[in-house]
């Protein structure tokens, strides 16, 4: 129960998508007319999400409120692994992202990811509290402030090359 | 010559007081007499002398003894006058011949004095002259000391001031070489910013986070 949903749950902003439609689900099973919560699965919820729920609804001993809250309870319990990038990722980007977390710190993890284009490329991560910077930014101001003087010197002999010719 | 009148007039107290000294004594010596008389009259009439003619013969014979006192005076006073005469022409011959002798001797050094004086003013223009040749010599030449000592030090203070503007043109021109040279490389940097975040593609990127991501792993943050 639930693996079908958690499995396709890489982010945390997938989880609160989730935790939306969950409550959506939640207010329907408390309306009066009992065809209220197909409606909502049908018009208001993503296909994959409400196949899930059918799936795991097909035993008719399960209780639907129960399910959910128990469900949505997992959901905000998730443990969050920021992740700083330089690009947008794809669909593809994110599954490889995730399989990395799953595989190395098991499941029950999402990964937040938020865009900052001047970091260049790489990553800043945060866990738990730990942060690191992976970023090409970092590399690159500290190779620049490194290699200073030479690239200066070099800028002046090409300055001067091209002064002379 | 106030020293020759003051001795003078001295002699002359001297004379005088020896005169009346000598007319006192007499006087002195007429009264005893006549004391002595009275007393011998006393006496006589107490012998049964007649009084009448001692007191006629007393007074006969003070008589006498005053006239031979004025007498006696009066030839010391003129005594002392013929002294004094005298006296008062070796005095005058005396001061006729330091008068002369002195005066001598003054035309003498007003001689002398003249002289020198004369020599002196004739004197005093060379002097002048060299005195005035030899301070406008020194005088020219201290200015001329100072006024190369002047150029000396404004020529020195000039080539300080100089080197010191050099100094400063250089370490401006280091400093704005070295301003424009930091602002050449932030501009590098940026616009290879700008390149890496063009060229850099997806794949690329997922290369660097998954690498970023196994860095991570190794230092070991994912450990609880």
């Amino acid at each position: 129960m639930y693996k079908q949903i958690l499995s396709r749950i890489r982010t945390y902003e997938e989880a609160q998508k989730l935790i939306e439609e969950i409550e959506l689900i939640n207010e329907a099973i408390f309306s009066k007319e009992s065809s209220e919560v197909e409606v909502v699965l049908k018009s208001r919820v993503r296909l994959w999400v409400a196949d899930a729920l059918r799936e795991d609804w097909k035993d008719g001993n399960v209780q639907k409120e129960e399910y959910l809250r128990d469900l949505k309870s997992r959901l905000e319990n998730l443990k969050v692994l920021d992740l700083v990038l330089a690009f947008e990722p794809t669909d593809t980007s994110i599954d490889k992202f995730f399989n990395f977390v799953t595989e190395n710190l098991g499941e029950g993890v999402v990964l937040n990811i938020t865009l900052d284009k001047s970091i260049l490329g790489g990553a800043k991560i945060i866990w738990e509290g730990r942060y690191r910077d992976f970023t090409l930014l970092r590399v690159f101001d500290e190779e620049f402030r490194s290699r200073k003087e030479e690239i200066i010197s070099l800028l002046s002999e090409s300055g001067n090359t091209s002064k002379s010719s | 010559m106030k020293l020759l009148s003051e001795s003078m007039i001295l002699y002359i107290a001297i004379l005088v007081f020896i005169a009346l000294t000598l007319l006192l004594t007499a006087l002195v010596i007429a009264y005893l007499r006549l004391v002595n008389k009275y007393l011998e009259l006393k006496e006589a009439k107490e012998k049964g002398v007649d009084p009448e003619e001692l007191l006629s013969a007393a007074r006969i014979k003070s008589q006498k003894i005053l006239e031979e006192a004025i007498i006696r005076a009066n030839k010391i006073i003129s005594q002392s006058q013929v002294f004094l005469e005298e006296h008062n022409k070796d005095l005058l011959q005396i001061l006729n011949k330091v008068s002369e002798m002195y005066a001598k001797r003054y035309q003498e050094s007003l001689g002398l004095v003249q002289e020198e004086a004369i020599k002196m003013l004739q004197n005093i223009p060379n002097d002048l002259k060299v005195f005035m040749v030899s301070a406008i010599d020194g005088f020219r030449e201290t200015l001329t000391k100072e006024v190369e000592k002047t150029q000396k030090e404004v020529a020195d203070s000039l080539r300080e001031s100089i080197i010191a503007a050099q100094h400063e043109i250089e370490r401006y021109k280091e400093e704005r070489k070295r301003e424009i040279d930091e602002r050449i490389v932030e501009y590098v940097a940026e616009v290879t910013k700008r390149v890496l975040r063009k060229e850099i593609s997806i794949d690329e990127h997922e290369k660097l986070v998954l690498k970023a991501l196994e860095e991570a792993k190794r230092q070991g943050i994912f450990k609880s």
